[in-house]
Protein backbone atom coordinates (compact mmCIF):
# COMPACT_ATOMS: atom_id res chain seq x y z
CA UNK A 1 0.00 0.00 0.00
CA UNK A 2 1.28 3.44 -0.86
CA UNK A 3 1.79 6.15 1.75
CA UNK A 4 2.14 9.85 1.10
CA UNK A 5 5.87 9.46 1.70
CA UNK A 6 6.03 7.44 -1.53
CA UNK A 7 5.30 10.64 -3.44
CA UNK A 8 7.89 12.79 -1.68
CA UNK A 9 11.44 12.46 -2.94
CA UNK A 10 13.98 13.56 -0.37
CA UNK A 11 17.17 14.80 -1.93
CA UNK A 12 18.83 16.07 1.24
CA UNK A 13 17.63 17.25 4.68
CA UNK A 14 16.81 20.63 3.14
CA UNK A 15 15.78 19.63 -0.39
CA UNK A 16 12.88 17.53 -1.59
CA UNK A 17 10.30 17.43 -4.34
CA UNK A 18 6.85 16.14 -5.07
CA UNK A 19 5.38 15.29 -8.46
CA UNK A 20 1.78 16.22 -9.12
CA UNK A 21 -0.69 15.22 -11.80
CA UNK A 22 -2.17 18.36 -13.35
CA UNK A 23 -5.27 16.51 -14.47
CA UNK A 24 -6.06 16.23 -10.74
CA UNK A 25 -4.59 19.50 -9.43
CA UNK A 26 -4.93 22.70 -11.44
CA UNK A 27 -1.73 24.65 -11.94
CA UNK A 28 -3.45 27.64 -10.27
CA UNK A 29 -3.97 25.55 -7.14
CA UNK A 30 -0.36 24.41 -7.21
CA UNK A 31 0.81 28.03 -7.49
CA UNK A 32 -1.48 29.18 -4.66
CA UNK A 33 -0.39 26.36 -2.36
CA UNK A 34 3.27 27.08 -3.17
CA UNK A 35 2.87 30.79 -2.46
CA UNK A 36 1.86 30.01 1.13
CA UNK A 37 5.23 28.30 1.66
CA UNK A 38 7.55 30.93 0.26
CA UNK A 39 8.34 32.27 3.72
CA UNK A 40 9.95 28.92 4.57
CA UNK A 41 11.11 27.56 1.20
CA UNK A 42 12.57 28.48 -2.13
CA UNK A 43 10.21 26.80 -4.58
CA UNK A 44 10.41 25.99 -8.26
CA UNK A 45 7.56 24.48 -10.24
CA UNK A 46 8.83 22.58 -13.27
CA UNK A 47 6.99 20.59 -15.95
CA UNK A 48 7.85 16.88 -15.97
CA UNK A 49 5.61 15.87 -18.84
CA UNK A 50 2.29 16.88 -20.39
CA UNK A 51 0.48 15.58 -17.32
CA UNK A 52 2.97 16.04 -14.50
CA UNK A 53 4.71 18.90 -12.75
CA UNK A 54 7.42 18.68 -10.14
CA UNK A 55 7.47 21.10 -7.20
CA UNK A 56 10.98 21.49 -5.83
CA UNK A 57 11.42 22.66 -2.25
CA UNK A 58 14.62 24.03 -0.76
CA UNK A 59 14.35 25.01 2.91
CA UNK A 60 15.54 28.48 3.90
CA UNK A 61 16.13 27.22 7.42
CA UNK A 62 18.10 24.01 8.00
CA UNK A 63 15.97 23.02 10.99
CA UNK A 64 12.77 22.54 9.01
CA UNK A 65 11.19 19.08 8.82
CA UNK A 66 10.78 19.04 5.08
CA UNK A 67 8.72 15.88 4.72
CA UNK A 68 6.16 17.09 7.25
CA UNK A 69 6.03 20.48 5.54
CA UNK A 70 5.36 18.86 2.16
CA UNK A 71 2.52 16.90 3.73
CA UNK A 72 1.09 20.24 4.90
CA UNK A 73 1.62 21.51 1.36
CA UNK A 74 -0.42 18.58 0.05
CA UNK A 75 -3.25 19.45 2.44
CA UNK A 76 -3.11 23.09 1.43
CA UNK A 77 -3.15 22.01 -2.22
CA UNK A 78 -6.42 20.16 -1.72
CA UNK A 79 -7.91 23.27 -0.08
CA UNK A 80 -6.82 25.44 -2.99
CA UNK A 81 -8.16 22.94 -5.50
CA UNK A 82 -11.50 23.08 -3.69
CA UNK A 83 -11.42 26.90 -3.72
CA UNK A 84 -10.94 26.81 -7.48
CA UNK A 85 -13.88 24.44 -7.86
CA UNK A 86 -16.06 26.68 -5.70
CA UNK A 87 -14.96 29.71 -7.69
CA UNK A 88 -15.91 27.90 -10.88
CA UNK A 89 -19.32 27.06 -9.44
CA UNK A 90 -20.23 30.38 -7.90
CA UNK A 91 -17.56 32.92 -8.87
CA UNK A 92 -20.05 34.65 -11.16
CA UNK A 93 -22.45 34.99 -8.23
CA UNK A 94 -19.66 36.69 -6.29
CA UNK A 95 -19.15 39.10 -9.19
CA UNK A 96 -22.89 39.82 -9.26
CA UNK A 97 -22.94 40.55 -5.51
CA UNK A 98 -20.12 43.08 -5.84
CA UNK A 99 -21.47 44.65 -9.03
CA UNK A 100 -24.97 44.97 -7.60
CA UNK A 101 -23.60 46.49 -4.38
CA UNK A 102 -22.15 49.47 -6.24
CA UNK A 103 -24.37 49.76 -9.30
CA UNK A 104 -27.75 48.07 -8.93
CA UNK A 105 -28.51 45.50 -11.62
CA UNK A 106 -31.62 43.66 -12.74
CA UNK A 107 -30.68 40.56 -10.75
CA UNK A 108 -33.37 38.29 -12.22
CA UNK A 109 -32.11 39.02 -15.71
CA UNK A 110 -28.46 38.66 -14.72
CA UNK A 111 -29.08 35.34 -12.94
CA UNK A 112 -30.78 33.93 -16.04
CA UNK A 113 -27.63 34.59 -18.02
CA UNK A 114 -25.35 32.75 -15.55
CA UNK B 1 -39.98 24.47 -3.98
CA UNK B 2 -36.48 22.94 -3.95
CA UNK B 3 -34.70 22.31 -0.65
CA UNK B 4 -31.51 21.10 -2.31
CA UNK B 5 -28.86 23.57 -1.22
CA UNK B 6 -26.69 25.43 -3.71
CA UNK B 7 -23.48 27.05 -2.56
CA UNK B 8 -23.02 30.79 -2.36
CA UNK B 9 -19.48 32.26 -2.43
CA UNK B 10 -17.39 31.98 0.74
CA UNK B 11 -13.82 31.64 1.99
CA UNK B 12 -12.86 28.76 4.22
CA UNK B 13 -9.97 27.53 6.33
CA UNK B 14 -9.25 24.56 8.56
CA UNK B 15 -9.62 26.32 11.91
CA UNK B 16 -8.44 23.48 14.16
CA UNK B 17 -8.43 19.70 14.03
CA UNK B 18 -12.22 19.50 14.45
CA UNK B 19 -13.68 22.46 12.59
CA UNK B 20 -13.61 24.58 9.49
CA UNK B 21 -14.24 28.31 9.60
CA UNK B 22 -16.28 29.79 6.74
CA UNK B 23 -16.72 33.51 6.03
CA UNK B 24 -18.80 34.99 3.22
CA UNK B 25 -19.11 38.26 1.32
CA UNK B 26 -21.72 39.68 3.66
CA UNK B 27 -19.32 39.21 6.59
CA UNK B 28 -21.17 36.30 8.18
CA UNK B 29 -19.08 33.51 9.67
CA UNK B 30 -19.81 29.96 10.75
CA UNK B 31 -17.83 27.08 12.26
CA UNK B 32 -18.60 23.69 10.72
CA UNK B 33 -17.43 20.29 11.90
CA UNK B 34 -15.25 18.43 9.43
CA UNK B 35 -18.14 16.09 8.63
CA UNK B 36 -20.60 18.92 8.02
CA UNK B 37 -18.08 20.73 5.83
CA UNK B 38 -17.50 17.66 3.69
CA UNK B 39 -21.27 17.07 3.46
CA UNK B 40 -21.75 20.70 2.44
CA UNK B 41 -19.18 20.45 -0.34
CA UNK B 42 -20.47 17.09 -1.54
CA UNK B 43 -24.11 18.21 -1.51
CA UNK B 44 -25.04 15.76 1.24
CA UNK B 45 -25.92 18.16 4.04
CA UNK B 46 -29.14 16.81 5.61
CA UNK B 47 -32.12 19.06 4.94
CA UNK B 48 -33.28 20.80 8.10
CA UNK B 49 -30.19 19.91 10.16
CA UNK B 50 -28.89 22.68 12.48
CA UNK B 51 -25.95 23.33 10.17
CA UNK B 52 -28.24 23.45 7.12
CA UNK B 53 -30.45 26.06 8.80
CA UNK B 54 -27.48 28.11 10.04
CA UNK B 55 -25.82 28.06 6.63
CA UNK B 56 -29.02 29.11 4.90
CA UNK B 57 -29.85 31.92 7.33
CA UNK B 58 -26.31 33.27 7.05
CA UNK B 59 -26.25 33.18 3.25
CA UNK B 60 -23.76 30.35 2.70
CA UNK B 61 -26.32 28.31 0.79
CA UNK B 62 -29.57 29.03 -1.02
CA UNK B 63 -32.39 26.85 -2.20
CA UNK B 64 -34.56 29.18 -4.26
CA UNK B 65 -35.21 32.94 -4.32
CA UNK B 66 -31.65 33.61 -5.47
CA UNK B 67 -32.35 37.21 -6.64
CA UNK B 68 -33.77 38.12 -3.22
CA UNK B 69 -30.87 36.41 -1.43
CA UNK B 70 -28.32 38.26 -3.56
CA UNK B 71 -30.18 41.49 -2.91
CA UNK B 72 -29.62 41.03 0.83
CA UNK B 73 -25.97 40.00 0.47
CA UNK B 74 -25.27 42.95 -1.82
CA UNK B 75 -26.91 45.35 0.64
CA UNK B 76 -24.66 44.05 3.42
CA UNK B 77 -21.63 44.19 1.15
CA UNK B 78 -22.46 47.78 0.22
CA UNK B 79 -22.87 48.68 3.89
CA UNK B 80 -19.51 47.13 4.81
CA UNK B 81 -17.83 49.11 2.04
CA UNK B 82 -19.57 52.36 2.92
CA UNK B 83 -16.23 54.01 3.67
CA UNK B 84 -15.55 54.10 -0.08
CA UNK B 85 -18.37 56.58 -0.64
CA UNK B 86 -17.08 58.79 2.20
CA UNK B 87 -14.25 59.98 -0.04
CA UNK B 88 -12.19 61.52 1.77
CA UNK B 89 -13.08 62.14 5.42
CA UNK B 90 -9.79 62.39 7.30
CA UNK B 91 -7.41 65.21 6.36
CA UNK B 92 -4.22 65.43 8.39
CA UNK B 93 -2.26 68.66 8.32
CA UNK B 94 1.38 68.67 9.34
CA UNK B 95 1.51 72.27 10.42
CA UNK B 96 5.03 71.99 11.81
CA UNK B 97 7.83 69.48 12.04
CA UNK B 98 9.17 71.13 15.19
CA UNK B 99 8.74 69.21 18.40
CA UNK B 100 9.59 69.56 22.07
CA UNK B 101 10.16 65.81 22.26
CA UNK B 102 12.70 63.36 20.94
CA UNK B 103 10.74 60.11 21.35
CA UNK B 104 12.67 56.96 20.51
CA UNK B 105 9.99 55.63 18.15
CA UNK B 106 9.08 58.94 16.48
CA UNK B 107 7.96 58.08 12.96
CA UNK B 108 7.95 61.59 11.57
CA UNK B 109 11.57 62.70 12.08
CA UNK B 110 10.64 65.79 14.05
CA UNK B 111 12.94 68.79 14.21
CA UNK B 112 14.17 70.84 17.19
CA UNK B 113 11.52 73.08 18.72
CA UNK B 114 13.40 76.20 17.57
CA UNK B 115 14.23 74.93 14.04
CA UNK B 116 13.46 77.24 11.10
CA UNK B 117 11.72 76.38 7.85
CA UNK B 118 9.51 73.56 9.07
CA UNK B 119 6.28 75.46 9.77
CA UNK B 120 3.23 75.54 7.52
CA UNK B 121 2.41 79.18 6.82
CA UNK B 122 -1.16 80.49 7.15
CA UNK B 123 -1.21 80.95 3.36
CA UNK B 124 -0.36 77.30 2.75
CA UNK B 125 -2.93 76.30 5.39
CA UNK B 126 -5.65 78.31 3.61
CA UNK B 127 -4.82 76.62 0.33
CA UNK B 128 -4.90 73.21 2.03
CA UNK B 129 -8.32 74.00 3.49
CA UNK B 130 -9.57 75.08 0.04
CA UNK B 131 -8.45 71.70 -1.30
CA UNK B 132 -9.94 69.76 1.62
CA UNK B 133 -13.36 71.30 1.11
CA UNK B 134 -13.43 70.08 -2.48
CA UNK B 135 -13.75 66.56 -1.08
CA UNK B 136 -17.22 65.19 -1.89
CA UNK B 137 -17.60 63.79 1.62
CA UNK B 138 -20.31 65.45 3.70
CA UNK B 139 -18.12 64.96 6.79
CA UNK B 140 -14.61 66.32 7.16
CA UNK B 141 -12.20 65.59 9.98
CA UNK B 142 -9.20 67.91 10.13
CA UNK B 143 -6.41 66.50 12.26
CA UNK B 144 -3.48 68.70 13.24
CA UNK B 145 -0.24 66.77 13.35
CA UNK B 146 3.41 67.53 13.70
CA UNK B 147 5.93 67.62 15.13
CA UNK B 148 4.03 69.27 17.92
CA UNK B 149 1.25 71.31 16.27
CA UNK B 150 0.84 73.75 19.18
CA UNK B 151 4.33 75.06 18.30
CA UNK B 152 2.77 76.68 15.23
CA UNK B 153 -0.11 78.26 17.07
CA UNK B 154 -0.71 81.07 14.60
CA UNK B 155 -1.37 78.65 11.73
CA UNK B 156 -3.43 76.32 13.90
CA UNK B 157 -5.73 79.15 14.94
CA UNK B 158 -5.91 80.54 11.43
CA UNK B 159 -6.77 77.11 9.99
CA UNK B 160 -9.66 76.52 12.39
CA UNK B 161 -11.14 79.96 11.81
CA UNK B 162 -10.65 79.79 8.05
CA UNK B 163 -12.15 76.28 7.80
CA UNK B 164 -15.21 77.40 9.76
CA UNK B 165 -15.58 80.45 7.53
CA UNK B 166 -15.28 78.39 4.34
CA UNK B 167 -17.76 75.88 5.70
CA UNK B 168 -20.51 78.48 5.75
CA UNK B 169 -20.59 77.87 2.00
CA UNK B 170 -20.20 74.06 2.04
CA UNK B 171 -22.13 73.28 5.23
CA UNK B 172 -20.27 70.03 5.90
CA UNK B 173 -19.97 68.37 9.27
CA UNK B 174 -16.48 69.30 10.52
CA UNK B 175 -14.49 67.75 13.34
CA UNK B 176 -11.13 68.99 14.51
CA UNK B 177 -8.57 66.86 16.30
CA UNK B 178 -5.18 67.93 17.57
CA UNK B 179 -2.50 65.29 18.05
CA UNK B 180 -0.42 66.84 20.80
CA UNK B 181 2.17 65.53 23.21
CA UNK B 182 0.59 67.86 25.85
CA UNK B 183 4.01 68.84 27.18
CA UNK B 184 3.69 72.61 26.79
CA UNK B 185 0.00 73.10 26.18
CA UNK B 186 -1.42 76.08 28.08
CA UNK B 187 -4.79 77.22 29.41
CA UNK B 188 -5.32 79.74 26.62
CA UNK B 189 -4.83 77.03 24.01
CA UNK B 190 -7.18 74.66 25.82
CA UNK B 191 -9.80 77.42 25.97
CA UNK B 192 -9.48 77.83 22.20
CA UNK B 193 -10.00 74.07 21.76
CA UNK B 194 -13.10 74.27 23.95
CA UNK B 195 -14.50 77.24 22.05
CA UNK B 196 -14.10 75.47 18.70
CA UNK B 197 -14.89 71.88 19.71
CA UNK B 198 -11.37 70.61 19.07
CA UNK B 199 -10.77 67.10 20.31
CA UNK B 200 -7.39 66.15 21.83
CA UNK B 201 -5.48 62.99 20.96
CA UNK B 202 -2.35 62.56 23.03
CA UNK B 203 0.17 59.84 23.86
CA UNK B 204 0.54 57.98 27.11
CA UNK B 205 2.71 54.87 27.24
CA UNK B 206 1.90 53.84 30.81
CA UNK B 207 2.87 54.89 34.32
CA UNK B 208 5.82 57.24 34.88
CA UNK B 209 8.64 54.69 34.63
CA UNK B 210 7.31 53.19 31.38
CA UNK B 211 6.20 56.44 29.74
CA UNK B 212 9.55 58.08 30.48
CA UNK B 213 11.52 55.28 28.83
CA UNK B 214 10.70 56.53 25.34
CA UNK B 215 8.78 59.78 25.50
CA UNK B 216 11.59 62.16 26.25
CA UNK B 217 12.27 65.86 25.95
CA UNK B 218 15.16 66.89 23.75
CA UNK B 219 17.11 67.46 26.98
CA UNK B 220 16.65 63.73 27.69
CA UNK B 221 14.33 64.10 30.66
CA UNK B 222 10.96 62.36 30.82
CA UNK B 223 7.67 64.03 29.92
CA UNK B 224 5.29 62.09 32.17
CA UNK B 225 4.71 64.69 34.91
CA UNK B 226 4.00 67.52 32.47
CA UNK B 227 1.72 65.33 30.35
CA UNK B 228 -0.35 64.09 33.28
CA UNK B 229 -0.72 67.59 34.73
CA UNK B 230 -1.90 68.90 31.36
CA UNK B 231 -4.23 65.96 30.67
CA UNK B 232 -6.02 66.77 33.95
CA UNK B 233 -6.14 70.44 32.97
CA UNK B 234 -7.65 69.43 29.62
CA UNK B 235 -10.20 67.21 31.37
CA UNK B 236 -11.24 70.21 33.48
CA UNK B 237 -11.57 72.62 30.58
CA UNK B 238 -12.77 70.42 27.72
CA UNK B 239 -14.37 67.49 29.52
CA UNK B 240 -13.06 63.94 29.73
CA UNK B 241 -14.78 62.78 26.57
CA UNK B 242 -12.84 65.32 24.51
CA UNK B 243 -9.43 63.90 25.42
CA UNK B 244 -8.12 60.55 24.23
CA UNK B 245 -4.73 58.94 24.56
CA UNK B 246 -2.84 56.44 22.46
CA UNK B 247 -0.10 54.11 23.64
CA UNK B 248 2.74 52.67 21.64
CA UNK B 249 4.00 49.22 22.54
CA UNK B 250 7.77 48.97 22.83
CA UNK B 251 10.04 46.40 24.39
CA UNK B 252 9.84 48.52 27.56
CA UNK B 253 6.11 48.14 28.16
CA UNK B 254 5.24 45.00 26.17
CA UNK B 255 5.62 42.78 29.22
CA UNK B 256 3.83 45.29 31.46
CA UNK B 257 0.63 45.94 29.53
CA UNK B 258 -1.45 45.46 32.68
CA UNK B 259 0.41 48.40 34.24
CA UNK B 260 -0.40 50.48 31.17
CA UNK B 261 -4.07 49.46 31.37
CA UNK B 262 -4.19 50.34 35.08
CA UNK B 263 -2.72 53.75 34.32
CA UNK B 264 -5.38 54.42 31.67
CA UNK B 265 -8.14 53.41 34.07
CA UNK B 266 -6.61 55.49 36.88
CA UNK B 267 -6.58 58.49 34.54
CA UNK B 268 -10.25 57.96 33.71
CA UNK B 269 -9.89 56.93 30.07
CA UNK B 270 -12.68 54.73 28.82
CA UNK B 271 -10.46 52.45 26.79
CA UNK B 272 -7.10 51.74 25.24
CA UNK B 273 -5.75 50.88 21.80
CA UNK B 274 -2.91 48.42 22.33
CA UNK B 275 -0.92 49.65 19.37
CA UNK B 276 2.23 48.00 18.04
CA UNK B 277 5.24 49.90 16.76
CA UNK B 278 5.01 51.06 13.17
CA UNK B 279 8.17 50.46 11.14
CA UNK B 280 8.92 54.06 10.20
CA UNK B 281 11.36 56.77 11.16
CA UNK B 282 13.18 56.34 14.45
CA UNK B 283 11.20 53.17 15.22
CA UNK B 284 13.28 51.54 12.47
CA UNK B 285 16.54 53.20 13.49
CA UNK B 286 16.01 52.13 17.13
CA UNK B 287 14.43 48.75 16.33
CA UNK B 288 17.09 46.78 18.20
CA UNK B 289 16.50 48.86 21.32
CA UNK B 290 12.69 49.08 21.33
CA UNK B 291 11.44 46.45 18.85
CA UNK B 292 10.09 42.92 19.34
CA UNK B 293 8.75 40.00 17.33
CA UNK B 294 5.14 39.98 16.16
CA UNK B 295 4.49 36.76 18.08
CA UNK B 296 5.68 38.41 21.30
CA UNK B 297 3.29 41.28 20.71
CA UNK B 298 0.33 39.02 19.95
CA UNK B 299 0.97 36.80 22.98
CA UNK B 300 0.94 39.83 25.27
CA UNK B 301 -1.99 41.40 23.43
CA UNK B 302 -4.03 38.28 24.19
CA UNK B 303 -3.10 38.38 27.89
CA UNK B 304 -3.97 42.09 28.05
CA UNK B 305 -7.29 41.47 26.29
CA UNK B 306 -8.17 38.78 28.82
CA UNK B 307 -7.33 41.19 31.65
CA UNK B 308 -9.49 43.89 30.09
CA UNK B 309 -12.42 41.49 29.69
CA UNK B 310 -12.10 40.61 33.37
CA UNK B 311 -11.98 44.30 34.31
CA UNK B 312 -15.30 44.76 32.47
CA UNK B 313 -16.81 41.73 34.19
CA UNK B 314 -15.69 43.19 37.52
CA UNK B 315 -17.78 46.27 36.84
CA UNK B 316 -15.52 48.81 35.12
CA UNK B 317 -16.38 49.54 31.50
CA UNK B 318 -13.09 49.70 29.60
CA UNK B 319 -12.72 49.02 25.87
CA UNK B 320 -9.80 47.63 23.87
CA UNK B 321 -10.47 49.70 20.78
CA UNK B 322 -8.76 47.54 18.15
CA UNK B 323 -10.64 44.48 19.34
CA UNK B 324 -13.86 46.46 19.34
CA UNK B 325 -13.19 47.57 15.76
CA UNK B 326 -12.45 44.04 14.52
CA UNK B 327 -15.46 42.60 16.36
CA UNK B 328 -17.70 45.24 14.82
CA UNK B 329 -16.52 44.05 11.42
CA UNK B 330 -17.00 40.39 12.35
CA UNK B 331 -20.27 40.60 14.24
CA UNK B 332 -22.13 43.37 12.41
CA UNK B 333 -22.51 44.44 8.77
CA UNK B 334 -21.49 48.00 9.57
CA UNK B 335 -18.65 49.92 7.98
CA UNK B 336 -15.78 50.78 10.29
CA UNK B 337 -13.39 53.52 9.36
CA UNK B 338 -9.80 52.56 10.03
CA UNK B 339 -7.49 53.70 7.28
CA UNK B 340 -4.73 51.26 8.22
CA UNK B 341 -6.87 48.15 7.70
CA UNK B 342 -9.27 48.56 4.81
CA UNK B 343 -9.82 47.03 1.40
CA UNK B 344 -9.19 48.98 -0.71
CA UNK B 345 -6.68 50.65 1.55
CA UNK B 346 -7.79 53.85 3.21
CA UNK B 347 -4.64 55.60 1.97
CA UNK B 348 -5.83 58.60 -0.02
CA UNK B 349 -9.50 57.59 -0.22
CA UNK B 350 -10.26 57.67 3.51
CA UNK B 351 -7.37 59.79 4.71
CA UNK B 352 -4.80 62.14 3.24
CA UNK B 353 -1.95 64.11 4.76
CA UNK B 354 -0.74 67.58 3.83
CA UNK B 355 2.89 68.38 4.52
CA UNK B 356 3.99 71.80 5.79
CA UNK B 357 4.81 72.93 2.24
CA UNK B 358 1.46 71.83 0.76
CA UNK B 359 2.60 68.47 -0.64
CA UNK B 360 -0.16 65.87 -0.40
CA UNK B 361 0.41 62.21 0.51
CA UNK B 362 -2.00 59.29 0.96
CA UNK B 363 -0.67 58.46 4.44
CA UNK B 364 1.72 59.74 7.05
CA UNK B 365 4.08 56.85 6.33
CA UNK B 366 4.19 57.97 2.68
CA UNK B 367 5.16 61.45 3.76
CA UNK B 368 7.83 59.88 5.94
CA UNK B 369 9.25 58.07 2.91
CA UNK B 370 9.46 61.41 1.13
CA UNK B 371 11.38 62.81 4.09
CA UNK B 372 13.78 59.91 3.62
CA UNK B 373 14.21 60.89 -0.05
CA UNK B 374 11.62 58.75 -1.85
CA UNK B 375 8.77 60.88 -3.25
CA UNK B 376 6.94 58.02 -5.01
CA UNK B 377 3.77 58.65 -3.00
CA UNK B 378 3.56 62.42 -3.45
CA UNK B 379 0.09 62.90 -4.97
CA UNK B 380 0.69 66.56 -5.76
CA UNK B 381 0.90 69.98 -4.18
CA UNK B 382 -2.02 72.24 -3.26
CA UNK B 383 -0.46 75.18 -5.14
CA UNK B 384 0.56 73.34 -8.29
CA UNK B 385 -2.18 70.77 -8.74
CA UNK B 386 -5.97 70.78 -8.78
CA UNK B 387 -8.06 68.67 -6.42
CA UNK B 388 -8.97 66.47 -9.40
CA UNK B 389 -5.30 65.95 -10.28
CA UNK B 390 -4.37 65.10 -6.71
CA UNK B 391 -7.27 62.81 -5.79
CA UNK B 392 -8.14 61.52 -9.24
CA UNK B 393 -4.62 60.97 -10.49
CA UNK B 394 -2.85 57.82 -11.63
CA UNK B 395 -1.07 57.32 -8.30
CA UNK B 396 -4.21 57.10 -6.16
CA UNK B 397 -5.93 54.92 -8.76
CA UNK B 398 -2.95 52.57 -8.63
CA UNK B 399 -2.98 52.51 -4.82
CA UNK B 400 -6.67 51.60 -4.83
CA UNK B 401 -6.43 48.96 -7.53
CA UNK B 402 -3.44 47.29 -5.87
CA UNK B 403 -4.75 47.30 -2.32
CA UNK B 404 -7.91 45.20 -2.65
CA UNK B 405 -7.34 42.07 -0.57
CA UNK B 406 -10.07 40.36 -2.58
CA UNK B 407 -7.63 39.98 -5.47
CA UNK B 408 -4.21 40.12 -3.80
CA UNK B 409 -2.00 37.01 -3.74
CA UNK B 410 -2.48 34.98 -0.55
CA UNK B 411 -5.09 37.46 0.77
CA UNK B 412 -7.67 36.44 -1.85
CA UNK B 413 -8.00 32.95 -0.36
CA UNK B 414 -7.58 34.01 3.28
CA UNK B 415 -10.60 33.25 5.42
CA UNK B 416 -10.20 36.59 7.23
CA UNK B 417 -10.07 38.77 4.15
CA UNK B 418 -13.65 40.08 4.55
CA UNK B 419 -12.54 41.76 7.78
CA UNK B 420 -8.95 42.65 6.86
CA UNK B 421 -7.19 45.17 4.69
CA UNK B 422 -3.87 46.12 3.19
CA UNK B 423 -1.18 48.70 3.69
CA UNK B 424 0.29 49.53 0.27
CA UNK B 425 2.69 52.13 1.66
CA UNK B 426 4.19 49.63 4.05
CA UNK B 427 4.30 47.01 1.29
CA UNK B 428 6.16 49.45 -0.92
CA UNK B 429 8.64 50.27 1.82
CA UNK B 430 9.28 46.61 2.56
CA UNK B 431 9.29 45.12 -0.95
CA UNK B 432 9.43 47.97 -3.47
CA UNK B 433 5.88 47.34 -4.75
CA UNK B 434 2.37 48.16 -3.57
CA UNK B 435 1.14 44.58 -3.39
CA UNK B 436 3.92 43.34 -1.14
CA UNK B 437 4.80 39.81 -0.21
CA UNK B 438 2.95 37.58 2.18
CA UNK B 439 2.71 35.34 4.19
CA UNK B 440 5.86 36.30 6.02
CA UNK B 441 5.41 40.02 6.47
CA UNK B 442 4.72 41.31 9.98
CA UNK B 443 1.50 43.05 8.94
CA UNK B 444 -0.09 39.83 7.70
CA UNK B 445 1.26 37.64 10.50
CA UNK B 446 0.10 40.06 13.19
CA UNK B 447 -3.40 40.46 11.79
CA UNK B 448 -3.89 36.74 11.18
CA UNK B 449 -2.80 35.93 14.72
CA UNK B 450 -5.11 38.58 16.16
CA UNK B 451 -8.04 37.24 14.12
CA UNK B 452 -7.15 33.74 15.36
CA UNK B 453 -7.44 34.97 18.96
CA UNK B 454 -10.81 36.59 18.37
CA UNK B 455 -12.26 33.66 16.45
CA UNK B 456 -11.14 31.24 19.16
CA UNK B 457 -13.12 33.37 21.58
CA UNK B 458 -16.11 33.51 19.26
CA UNK B 459 -16.00 29.74 18.83
CA UNK B 460 -15.82 29.25 22.60
CA UNK B 461 -18.87 31.55 22.84
CA UNK B 462 -18.43 32.15 26.57
CA UNK B 463 -21.51 34.06 27.71
CA UNK B 464 -19.55 36.56 29.84
CA UNK B 465 -17.00 37.31 27.13
CA UNK B 466 -19.71 37.70 24.51
CA UNK B 467 -21.62 40.11 26.77
CA UNK B 468 -18.49 42.23 27.11
CA UNK B 469 -17.88 42.16 23.36
CA UNK B 470 -21.47 43.14 22.57
CA UNK B 471 -21.32 45.93 25.14
CA UNK B 472 -18.28 47.34 23.31
CA UNK B 473 -19.89 47.04 19.89
CA UNK B 474 -23.24 48.47 20.96
CA UNK B 475 -21.89 51.19 23.24
CA UNK B 476 -24.16 49.91 26.00
CA UNK B 477 -23.04 49.12 29.53
CA UNK B 478 -22.64 45.48 30.51
CA UNK B 479 -25.73 45.77 32.72
CA UNK B 480 -27.76 47.21 29.87
CA UNK B 481 -26.53 44.40 27.65
CA UNK B 482 -27.72 41.88 30.19
CA UNK B 483 -31.04 43.62 30.74
CA UNK B 484 -30.13 44.29 34.37
CA UNK B 485 -31.12 47.96 34.35
CA UNK B 486 -34.62 49.23 34.97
Amino acid sequence: MKSINNFIYDISPTQANITLDISIYAIEAIHAASYAFIDRYHIIIEPESDKLVMVLFEAKDKTRRITEDIKDFATSLIDHQLRLQLEKTNGKIRDLIVAHAFSPLDLKKEIKSL
Amino acid sequence: MSEKPHLLPFQFSRFDSNDYLLVNESGEYIFLSNDDFHNLINGNLPFGSPSYCDLKSRHFIYTDHLPETLEMISAKYRTRKRFISDFTVLHMMVITLKCTNNCLYCQVSAEDDDAKGFDMSPDVASRVIDTIFKSPSSSIKIEFQGGEPTLNWETLKHTVLYAKKINRKYNKHIDFVICTNMVKINTQQLMFFKEHGIHISTSLDGPRDLHNKNRLLRSGSGTYDAVIKNIYKAFDILGRDQVNALMTTTTDNIDHLNDVIEEYIRMGFSGIFIRPLNPYGLAVTNAEQIGYHVEHFVENFEKALDSIIQINLNGTRFVEYFTSLLLTRIMTPFSTGFVDLQSPSGAGISGAIYDHNGDVFPADEARMLARMGNRYFCMGNVFKDSYEDIFGGILLREIVSKSCVEIMPYCSSCVYRTYCGSDPVRNYRETGNLIGKRPNNDFCRKNKLLFDILFKKLKRNDADEMDVFWSWISGLSLKEMRGETI
